[in-house]
């Protein structure tokens, strides 16, 4: 009886750690962060008075905070889209090598491992002599001056370099999520005559549905909190067409002294996101082989 | 049985690690009393330019040679404005650290008592009493060590100049006529970096527009509008008259990259900070450059931007032998001689009396720093907020070929949005 207690609370000892400093750094710093942006504190007074909702009713009347929302939407969706289609079509296509499966896959896994300040470091270098090289060779008017310099495709290319990097982990469950189909269904499906489009249709994919769940969820919070690219590529520029909500929040905490509207603009964040992230587990937990 | 033995192991391994980090703590202490009362201090220095940072590091060594009981540990980042800012939300404040005392952001910190005063030491009176006019807080008080001074100027090498019979223009007619010479001759005449658009737009703003700053400060208190100023609208054209001979890739340059091109001889002239010429020097020491103030469209009404350099505060939130040390550290740094080693090695003028600048090309800018129209930094005027946010108006400006009525309008509607309420 007395080694059982012993043996559970053990369990349970081990589980402190993570409670506690989760409660210390993520839900105290949360709760913080709400009653903060009901104040007027601007990072360096030593008092502030509480305002109520006025930082909330400040954001609603400000166009850069729903240009910013909007440029955060667009950039989440390309993000979004862009690593699904990609990663899936990676894992697929390295699940099915016959030679070099081990080595091609570490080769795709590369970019994960490297900082995404200095992937936007070296993008950037490339954009700005390797980009303006091509437009002349080929005469393409877009490609004159780097991408980061035009207010229509900045976006784009910042979402390109962090797609580069960020379908790494996705291939890597998806090809997870592969391993777990049963070869019979396959031999079964091609017994009956099957094309590789139904196989996948009707096999595959819905062995898939979990990890598309995982994947999207864990893609759509990516996109919507993405910061360094944008940070460290644009700065947010050219004229805010990457001002993603995380750089607003930035400049308006320490840049700005708005240490209350900033933190008014990530708990509307953080709504954001909860809302999003339960409705897609919800919708995920619908269909597909779990 | 084997199972307890396993948890009893994991047990004592988590033991002995909870007794080591406990005996870590205590490790230093010791050898602390072995070595006598040894004081080490942070310095958050926010000047990230490599020359800068280099100077630093050589009077450091020479500092802790006189001073072997103190320590400075300079430690630079980037992004460094706002990672003061965030110490400071955080209680975390630097011991010593480097501000820049005409900007409202820093009499907001010493308004809250976080910034020592050092009105009373007699090394203040070691700095050029124009310059030292320039950073009391709002109670008259001194809180920090001006050491240099800085400014916004076209720097233009000298080569490239005196090969196609340039004169230095000091007018703007003047300044156009020497841009079309290069152009014709297939030389870059100005090479803008419009990614950075920031300083620029300060520097034009304040050589075209006198008396701007004061104007946009009226907007942000809700009287008058920047919209229909004819003196608004002449520094809006002439900005973008500028970009007609800039480099193409212009939105696509930093700062950075336009000091690197500048140095490899790329363009005529380049529209850069102080902070920019010792990395034009670490880049190519064989250049040849020199400066002149952007000029307006008489002499008479050129006017330079030029303020106080980042200088150095303690907290006043220190530990009373790191402010013992950080004070013996500012001592050192306003000895004549320190400041000159400093000044030659950074490229920074130093603004501590009895130092020289030897640079025969850079002389006639400082002397008419000395003697001209000199205006401060917009955020000595401004809240920082409201220029940070022009910035991007002036990009949307010049990329969107938005007209010049159009940006005036844009200028009033940013300015009122970021004003405090």
């Amino acid at each position: 009886m007395a080694s059982k207690f012993l043996e559970r609370s053990t369990y349970f000892l081990f589980t402190l750690p993570a409670v506690i400093l989760y409660t210390l750094f993520f839900a105290y710093a949360v709760f913080v962060g709400i009653q903060y942006s009901f104040t007027d504190w601007n990072g360096i007074s030593s008092g502030y008075n509480y305002v109520g909702f006025s930082n909330y009713v400040d954001l609603w009347n400000n166009p850069n905070f729903k240009q910013s929302l909007i440029v955060t939407g667009q950039y989440a969706i390309m993000l979004v889209a862009g690593v699904m289609i990609l990663s899936l079509i990676l894992a697929l296509s390295l699940n099915s090598l016959k030679k070099l499966q081990t080595f091609a896959k570490s080769v795709y896994f590369l970019p994960a491992m490297i900082s995404a300040v200095t992937i936007s470091l070296i993008w950037d270098q490339l954009f700005v002599r390797v980009v303006p090289l091509i437009g002349e060779a080929f005469d393409i008017a877009a490609f004159y001056q780097s991408p980061l310099a035009h207010p229509k495709y900045a976006l784009i290319a910042v979402v390109i370099v962090n797609i580069w990097q960020a379908v790494a982990l996705p291939t890597l469950i998806f090809i997870a999520g592969l391993q777990s189909v049963p070869s019979e269904l396959y031999e079964a499906g091609r017994i009956d005559g099957a094309s590789t489009f139904n196989r996948f249709r009707y096999i595959t994919f819905p062995f898939l549905i979990p990890t598309i769940t995982v994947n999207m969820v864990l893609a759509i919070k990516a996109g919507i909190t993405s910061f360094d690219y944008a940070y460290t590529l644009t700065g947010g520029g050219p004229v805010k067409s990457t001002n993603v909500i995380g750089i607003m929040i930035y400049n308006d905490a320490f840049q700005n002294l708005r240490f209350a509207m900033a933190n008014a603009e990530a708990v509307i964040l953080f709504v954001i996101i909860a809302v999003l992230s339960f409705v897609q587990i919800k919708l995920g937990r619908k269909g597909g082989v779990h | 049985m084997k199972r307890r033995t396993k948890l009893s192991i994991i047990a004592v391994l988590l033991a002995s690690l909870v007794m080591t980090a406990c005996g870590k703590e205590s490790t230093p202490s010791n050898s602390d009393n072995g070595k006598g009362d040894v004081v080490k201090i942070e310095f958050f220095q926010q000047q990230g330019e490599e020359a800068i940072q280099s100077a630093y590091r050589e009077v450091i060594a020479d500092f802790s040679k006189e001073y072997p009981n103190i320590v400075i540990d300079m430690n630079t980042v980037p992004d460094p404005v706002k990672v003061l800012t965030a110490r400071f939300a955080t209680n975390d404040i630097p011991p010593l650290f480097t501000d820049f005392p005409t900007q409202l952001q820093f009499k907001e910190k010493v308004k809250n008592g976080f910034i020592e005063n050092l009105s009373d030491q007699p090394f203040i009176k070691n700095v050029n009493q124009k310059y030292l006019d320039m950073t009391p807080a709002d109670d008259g008080g001194y809180y920090s060590l001006p050491y240099a001074r800085n400014y916004m100027a076209v720097y233009y090498n000298v080569d490239l100049f005196e090969q196609n019979s340039v004169e230095i223009p000091t007018t703007y007619a003047e300044f156009i006529e020497a841009s079309k010479v290069f152009q014709s001759k297939g030389i870059t005449p100005l090479y803008l970096p419009l990614k950075d658009v920031g300083h620029i737009f300060q520097a034009t703003n304040i050589a075209f527009a006198p008396g701007g700053v004061e104007e946009m400060a009226k907007v942000a208190k809700g009287e008058g509008q920047i919209e229909g100023n004819t003196v608004f609208l002449e520094f809006a054209k002439k900005l973008r008259e500028l970009t007609e001979y800039a480099n193409k890739d212009a939105f696509g340059v930093s700062a950075q990259m336009m000091q690197e091109a500048f140095a490899n001889g790329q363009a005529a002239m380049i529209i850069s900070g102080s902070y920019g010429r010792g990395n034009i020097k670490l880049a190519n020491p064989n250049l040849k450059f020199g400066a002149f103030p952007l000029p307006n469209d008489t002499a008479d009404t050129t006017t330079a931007l030029s303020g106080v350099n980042a200088s150095l505060s303690i907290s006043a939130k220190a530990k009373p032998e790191e402010k013992e040390a950080a004070l013996t550290f500012l001592k050192y740094l306003a000895r004549p001689e320190v400041a000159q080693k400093w000044s030659d090695l950074s490229g920074e003028p130093s603004i501590i009396n009895g130092t020289t600048y030897e640079d025969k090309y850079l002389q006639p800018l400082l002397d008419f720093i000395d003697n001209g129209n000199v205006h401060d930094w917009m955020s000595s005027t401004l809240p920082s907020a409201i220029v940070t946010e022009l910035y991007g108006t002036t990009q949307g400006y010049l990329i969107n070929n938005e007209t010049p009525e159009q940006y005036l309008k844009n200028i009033d509607e940013t300015i009122k949005l970021n004003a405090v309420k």
